[in-house]
């Protein structure tokens, strides 16, 4: 495989409360590749949104990175600072949120915003950045772009505004684009339509996507790759095809498990007992051992090393069996 | 457009009805102006002249159409303690309350805003906690109060400034500056400290917002964050203080003239309370209240220039 564009080693991510630190992400590890979609899927509260936000610098007060590098375009994003973390954000790699109701300036126009990142990071005349702002708007899909330019944020509705955030977030033209569960808050139509965007910005121009979700279903849509997080740590990397068709972890075999079926209709849908352990709470060796049918006595002794089981397919855990490694 | 000859139609009607309750408080109140103003050992006879000279014994709606119609004409009436039209003695005071209204609201502005933000950026820190202690003492500490310890220290012990002697534009512009920045210094500190509090708040409220985060995810310098993203949504619920502020401000700071012995609109208010002088009393409330209505007339049209979800609204 070729060089990663970004390689995570040992993030470890720490939640100041009550003047101790809690561990939220626990020496996470993974490679992005140049073109590439790489999921990260898990329950709420499993640290795959701070994952991403301390790549682009933007972990809230009390919370903090306590270990571990970042390596992309030959710096580490979990050390810059001042000009160089500038010159990242919204250039070479860019985010698009939750959240998009709230993510835009409710005081700017939609054009002004989108042309953002190119103010801040090119010496293009303001024109100029205005017509690709312009042109921008036609390439996520928006009708009636003359109008749309002109409007702002709260006349658009939140599938629209999230393709402004798209527009915005791929302008500049990053090397790496992180989705934060960026379907979460829209309609079903909608979120299709999203995804088909997402899709087609890594195919017509090669950018990277880090694709957070806690849906699978939808992860293994768009997804190549797949990282499964439990509690702050990896339980599970593979191949997409390879997670979904042959799920090692008891956790992701949960997690596949409770993805809705037409076939299944009228009968219950399956969910994982119990509740992922909040970060203040002390867990055992293994997280998921207190919600896991197959644990063992071993699983809350000793946290289970890597075992490759596949093709660029690893899982921890102590009942699977495959080469350490 | 629309939205805007309405509110200037509620403003007239809003300003109709002040003049309407001015009017009525003063010829409710018990006491006769012409008894008032001859004193009570004044013969019926030249009172009952004095009467008829005044129009106070002309039915009230007849008075206050008569004294209505010369506000439009521009024509206040006649002031009975100095014996000059009202309107004279008004455009005489007007200039000096006007200017340290101006300098109140330069400073309160210039020193207010940018440590509202400052104050919101450094949260969670010991500087953040000295600007809160500082407020706190500023607005709870009263203008008056400053205006006399200004006088003290400034005037009397380190003798920037004389008190009690003022110094008009006319004569001196720049001694009339450097008289003036202490009642002015007076008022601001209270106003800023309040307007610092919730510059503070509201800027803490917008800094936590998603927006926010959007613009430093696309690598915006920290200060333009502040100041070009949060501050102008932050500024929209503050605006309404300021004009509440500035409205205070014009319509003269009575008890600072008073202390500072300025001749301004707040000074020539309380003689012509204390004289009894109710042309002069009536126009000088109608004005004060005129101040407060055209300001939140202002703020309303200064929000929707920055809000534009509040244009639809109407």
């Amino acid at each position: 495989m070729a060089e990663p564009l970004l390689s995570v080693r040992r993030l470890s991510i720490g939640i100041r409360s009550n003047k101790k630190t809690y561990t939220a992400v626990d020496k996470v590890s993974f490679d992005v590749y140049p073109g590439e979609i790489l999921g990260i899927v898990g329950e709420s509260g499993c640290g795959k949104s701070i994952t991403a936000m301390s790549l682009m610098g933007l972990l809230g007060s009390g919370v903090s990175v306590t270990g571990g590098n970042a390596f992309f375009e030959g710096r580490d994003l979990l050390s810059i600072k001042g000009k160089e973390r500038l010159h990242m954000n919204g250039n070479r790699i860019s985010m698009i949120y939750q959240e998009p109701m709230t993510s835009l300036n409710p005081l700017m126009k939609i054009g002004r915003q989108i042309g953002e990142p190119l103010r801040l990071h090119t010496d293009l005349p303001e024109k100029e950045i205005r017509a690709r702002a312009r042109e921008m708007l036609d390439r996520v899909g928006m009708r009636d772009g003359d109008k749309i330019f002109k409007s702002y944020p709260h006349q658009l509705s939140g599938g629209m505004r999230q393709r402004v955030m798209i527009a915005m977030a791929a302008i500049a033209n990053p090397a790496l684009l992180i989705a934060d569960e960026p379907t979460t808050a829209l309609d079903v139509t909608t979120q299709a339509e999203i995804l088909e965007l997402l899709r087609k910005m890594n195919r017509d121009h090669g950018t990277s996507i880090i694709f957070i979700s806690h849906d699978l279903g939808v992860v293994g849509r768009i997804c190549s790759r797949v990282l499964v997080m439990y509690a702050g740590r990896l339980v599970e990397s593979g191949p997409s095809a390879a997670i979904l068709g042959d799920p090692e972890h008891p956790y992701t075999e949960g997690l596949i498990a409770s993805i809705p079926e037409v076939e299944d209709r009228g009968e219950d849908l399956p969910s994982i007992p119990g509740r992922v352990p909040s970060v203040t709470e002390e867990h055992a060796a293994c997280p998921f051992a207190p919600r896991c049918g197959k644990a063992t006595a071993l699983c809350s002794k000793i946290p289970a090393s890597m075992r490759n089981v596949g093709p660029d397919h690893f899982v921890w855990c102590h009942n699977v069996h495959g080469g350490s490694r | 457009m629309k939205y805007i000859s309405r509110k200037i139609l509620i403003l007239i009607i809003t300003i109709l009805f002040i003049t309407l309750l001015t009017f009525l408080a003063f010829h409710v109140l018990p006491g006769d102006p012409a008894q008032l103003i001859l004193g009570t050992e004044a013969s019926p006879e030249k009172v009952e002249a004095l009467r008829e000279q005044l129009g106070t014994n002309q039915p009230l709606l007849r008075q206050y159409t008569s004294w209505i119609s010369g506000f439009a004409r521009g024509d206040f009436g006649t002031s009975l303690k100095y014996q000059k039209p009202v309107a004279e003695l008004i455009a005489g005071r007007l200039p000096v309350t006007l200017l340290l209204g101006t300098m109140v609201i330069v400073l309160t502005l210039a020193v207010g805003i940018p440590l509202g933000v400052f104050a919101a950026r450094k949260q969670g820190t010991w500087i953040e906690q000295g600007v809160s202690l500082l407020t706190m003492l500023g607005v709870s500490v009263p203008g008056f109060f400053l205006s006399i310890l200004f006088m003290w220290i400034f005037g009397l012990v380190l003798h920037f400034f004389a008190p009690g002697r003022f110094i008009s534009w006319e004569s001196d512009p720049a001694g009339c500056l450097r008289f003036m920045i202490w009642p002015a210094l007076a008022i601001a500190v209270p106003q800023t400290a309040t307007l610092v509090k919730y510059i503070r708040t509201s800027m803490i409220d917008e800094l936590r917002s998603d927006y926010v985060r959007t613009a430093r995810g696309n690598g915006t310098p920290e200060n333009t964050v502040m100041y070009r993203h949060a501050l102008r949504n932050a500024i929209v619920s503050v605006v309404p203080l300021i004009g509440m502020m500035i409205g205070e401000i014009f319509s003269g700071s009575i008890i600072v003239e008073q202390v500072f012995a300025i001749p301004g609109i707040g000074r020539l208010l309380v003689s012509s309370v204390t004289s009894r002088d109710f042309p002069l009393t009536q126009t000088l409330v109608v004005y004060c209240a005129l101040i407060i209505v055209i300001t939140n007339f202002l703020v309303d049209i200064v929000i929707q220039l920055i809000d534009p979800r509040i244009r639809l609204t109407e």
